[in-house]
């Protein structure tokens, strides 16, 4: 007994030495462990932007959770921003620290951790060449596939790109105010240089260069040199290329116009490899031949290369085809580095400029599928963050809420859909999903209806939540679309304010008008092709239509006329509230007050077996020809055992006729 | 008594992860490159050798009884000073390893150890035999190490050593791929035993 107790003891007593060991270990190492973070995290921040010499984490700047660190040059300015973030990969999450600079531009990217990626494959986006692809890129910036992806693995290099565009959209609240003048300095700055002997490379693609700007742009290692002619007017890109050739690598230096054009091939070097299979590309005829051709053009194996030698023309033809598509993006951020102004003045007279109702039917009738009593929207449409917003109005020029067909991308192609955003800032509803060339199979939750009008009511706030909102296994495309909507939803957000008061200002001013209108109804004639397919089922002789009847208790009637304009009755959509869902269906009625047919019955999600009655074609045709008094007749007009559907239709269609006279006594 | 250890000792430093096939899993995941190995065996070196000294240290106070516990109850001690001297002075490496440091504490190969030589042995000859078997680990984790980087990657301590026309084998950088790594290379050791052994009887014939 005593020596349990003592061995008890003794294990006690080395328990006890040794964690108080490890405390006094662990307070002894705090200083040394903070310095090791801290120099870990400068190195890191110093490789995404090698300009910046200091980052202050004490400033940092908050923007939907994620901190952007500020980055100092050694007079304590501004240089741009280093973020770090996590993006959902193939398989795991993929961290990665970012640098932009204050045009939204990225100075360096470094992946942290894509180690549980497919080992070769995916993790190869941890390879320091592809990180230097996206140098000099910014928000305006499209997944190239043949560029950006690795060879057998599109996803991962794709949801870093998702991941670094998501950055970059929050990054425009983060910029401080004085950016774009920052952002135009950089240009106005343009150091020309004369470098003769840079000068006399250039001379042979540009004659009339005189000078170049010494800040030379680095885009995915290609280094491209603007050039200016005496007048100091932007010629183009001057850039010299390396690309493989059988032997030995080949050089040589390219000119590239404003409009993405190869101006000239020039100084070939062919170096170490055999000159017999290289004398084509060294003919002058051949480097001419290049002169004009832009990024679309496809190498021709007959016209732009040797018999037996198809190697070298082919690699220029690729690293030419790269610095053109890369020349693009370069192009673009300069202009809009140029333009900041411009559209700052642009939305200042947007806010001025009187408003403008439209009433596009084709848009119209999008914009109906989720305001469904919207009748117009406004023609100045805000661009906000990139995002086109449509300001809808209801008949009495009441501010509906904001429609937006917003672009999402997808793995494969972009998806796109049509957004409504109520005046709350919370969804209204979404439609026409459209998956584009994606694989059906792992969109299925985004086509589905369910899915679709689970967003409803949700505003800025909501987290996508990865278990109902997600599909297991097709997390991508629900998860980019979230990613969008949450975009538009603060797009709109920025967008409330000002508008509501500009909308209270159309209201005084269009409504007189409007209301005018609606006194005449003076018919327009509309002639959509898809409208009017719809009405041939009901009327075969329909030739126009009008939708300008407004409406009334809710029901929108459209007017419909044969060709030569007499008028053969109305027609409507109506929606009938059955056991489980809605059911939909089209109704004519005759100027008389009866109706002519009862067609494009769908029950939605309502139970098949109970609702076969509705749609045998037998039962739909009773309804022709009957008129407002007609009783609904339980034994003849309903299924044994399942009268709720006939019914709500009966209902539905009764009301409709009954309002339809009221059209007729108004005209 | 010292012959017997002796030949225990000769065999046991690379019996234990070859032929033994203990203490196999850090070395499965962690042995992708040669860099990882050697860091991997270092770690398991000093934590033996710090382990080692302490349990010598304190083994004359401690009753049989509770020997085998105290020594758990020290090299879990050294395995957490290690990873905090780790964290504080090598934090790529702590991120790199992440839980197979702490999973050092509960190495077969250390428990199994710990209570085999602290018996018996005079100080420095257990020492002795501890630093054979965690140089043995090490060198067998670098054999798996250079052979799985050079296959899956066609690097040699991050250097490329085939250009680019080469075709990495994927699985070896998986954690299948060092199960058939370690596979082959045993194949290869028990291969060299039997010669070794065949000439052996020749030889006393």
């Amino acid at each position: 007994m005593e020596n349990r107790m003592k061995n008890t003891l003794i294990v006690i007593s080395v328990i006890i030495i040794s964690l108080i060991t490890i405390y006094g270990f662990d307070v002894i190492l705090t200083v040394p462990r903070n310095n090791t973070v801290e120099k870990i995290n400068f190195k890191l921040r110093k490789q995404v932007m090698p300009s910046a010499t200091a980052f202050d984490e004490s400033q940092k700047v908050e923007s939907n959770g994620i901190y952007f660190i500020p980055g100092f040059d050694e007079n304590k300015t501004l240089l741009g921003y280093v973020v770090y973030d996590e993006t959902s990969g193939f398989a795991s999450k993929i961290s990665f620290l970012m640098g932009v600079d204050l045009s939204g531009r990225i100075t360096g990217l470094k992946i942290l951790d894509a180690s549980k990626e497919t080992q070769g494959l995916g993790s190869k986006v941890e390879n320091k060449e592809w990180e230097s692809l996206w140098e000099g890129r910014d928000s305006e910036y499209t997944f190239d596939k043949e560029l950006d992806a690795l060879s057998g693995a599109t996803i991962t290099p794709k949801s870093v790109y998702l991941g670094i565009k998501k950055i970059l959209g929050d990054y425009d609240s983060v910029k401080p105010e004085s950016n774009s003048d920052s952002g135009d300095n950089q240009v106005l700055k343009a150091a020309l240089v004369k470098d003769k002997s840079i000068l006399d490379l250039v001379q042979k693609i540009f004659p009339q260069a005189v000078a170049y700007d010494a800040n030379i742009q680095n885009i995915s290692g290609m280094k491209f040199i603007s050039v200016f002619d005496s007048q100091n007017k932007h010629l183009g890109y001057f850039v010299s290329l390396k690309t493989d050739g059988v032997e030995d690598m080949l050089s040589f230096d390219m000119g590239i116009s404003l409009d993405g054009k190869v101006v000239k091939l020039s100084n070939i070097d062919i170096g170490r490899n055999a000159l017999t299979y290289n004398e084509l590309i060294k003919s002058q005829k051949w480097i001419d031949s290049w002169t004009g051709k832009d990024k679309t053009y496809k190498f021709d194996e007959n016209l732009d290369s040797q018999g037996g030698a198809s190697i070298s023309p082919r690699s220029i033809y690729g690293a030419m085809n790269k610095a053109l598509k890369v020349s693009g993006s370069l192009k673009k951020s300069k202009d809009i580095v140029t333009n900041n102004g411009g559209v700052g003045t642009k939305n200042t007279n947007n806010s001025k400029a009187a408003i403008s109702l439209l009433k596009d039917e084709k848009i119209v009738s999008r914009i109906q599928k989720i305001f469904s009593n919207a009748q117009s929207y406004e023609a100045t449409m805000p661009t906000v963050n990139g995002i086109k917003i449509i300001l809808t109005y209801d008949s009495e020029g009441k501010l509906l809420g904001y429609f937006t067909t917003l672009t999402a991308e997808g793995v494969e192609d972009n998806l796109t859909f049509d957004l409504g955003i109520g005046t709350d800032g919370k969804i209204v509803k979404m439609s026409a999903v459209n998956i584009g060339e994606n694989i059906p199979d792992y969109n299925e939750l985004v086509t589905d209806q369910k899915w679709q009008s689970s967003w409803i009511g949700r505003d800025k706030n909501y987290k996508f939540n990865e278990k109902t909102d997600a599909e297991a296994g097709a997390s991508i495309s629900p998860k980019v679309i979230y990613g969008v909507i949450n975009k538009a939803l603060k797009a709109s957000g920025t967008l409330a304010k000002p508008v509501s008061t500009m909308a209270a200002k159309a209201v005084t001013k269009v409504t007189p008008e409007k209301k005018v209108v609606k006194v005449e109804v003076t018919p327009s004639v509309e002639k959509d092709e898809k409208i009017l397919t719809k009405i041939k089922t009901i009327y075969p002789e329909v030739a126009s239509y009008s939708s300008n009847i407004p409406k009334i208790s809710g029901i929108k009637f459209i007017l419909v006329y044969d060709s030569s304009d007499k008028k053969l009755g109305y027609f409507t959509s109506l929606i009938a509230e059955g056991v489980e869902g809605p059911l939909s269906f089209d109704l004519g009625i005759g100027m008389d007050g009866k109706i002519i047919k009862l067609t494009n019955l769908n029950i939605g999600d309502n139970s098949r077996a109970y609702n076969r009655i509705v749609q045998s074609k037998l039962w739909q045709s009773y309804w022709t020809g009957k008129d407002g008094n007609y009783k609904f007749d339980e034994e003849i007009d309903s299924q044994a055992g399942a009268s709720v559907s006939p019914k709500v239709i009966f209902d539905t269609m009764m009301k409709a006729v009954k309002v339809s006279a009221k059209i007729k006594g108004g005209n | 008594m010292s012959d017997n250890t002796n030949v225990s000792i000769k065999t046991i430093k690379y019996k234990h992860l070859f032929l033994l096939s203990i203490g196999i899993c850090p070395t499965l995941l962690l042995t992708t490159s040669l860099k990882n190995s050697l860091i991997l065996g270092l770690i398991i070196c000093i934590t033996i050798f710090a382990s080692n000294i302490l349990t010598n240290a304190i083994s004359k106070f401690i009753p049989k009884g509770i020997k085998n516990l105290v020594n758990i109850i020290i090299i879990t001690f050294v395995v957490s000073l290690v990873s905090m001297v780790l964290e504080a002075y090598f934090l790529n490496i702590y991120h790199a390893f992440g839980i197979y440091i702490p999973l050092i504490g509960i190495n077969s190969i250390l428990l199994r150890n710990s209570g085999i030589f602290t018996k018996n042995m005079s100080f420095f000859s257990s020492f002795k035999s501890e630093m054979y078997i965690g140089f043995g680990l090490t060198v067998s984790m670098i054999l798996i190490g250079t052979v799985r980087e050079l296959i899956g990657n066609g690097t040699l301590w991050g250097i490329s050593l085939f250009g680019h026309n080469f075709t990495p084998v994927l699985i070896a950088m998986a954690p299948s791929g060092a199960l058939i790594t370690t596979g082959f290379i045993l194949a290869f050791i028990n291969l060299l035993l039997k010669i070794k052994t065949y000439f052996k009887k020749e030889e006393t014939k």
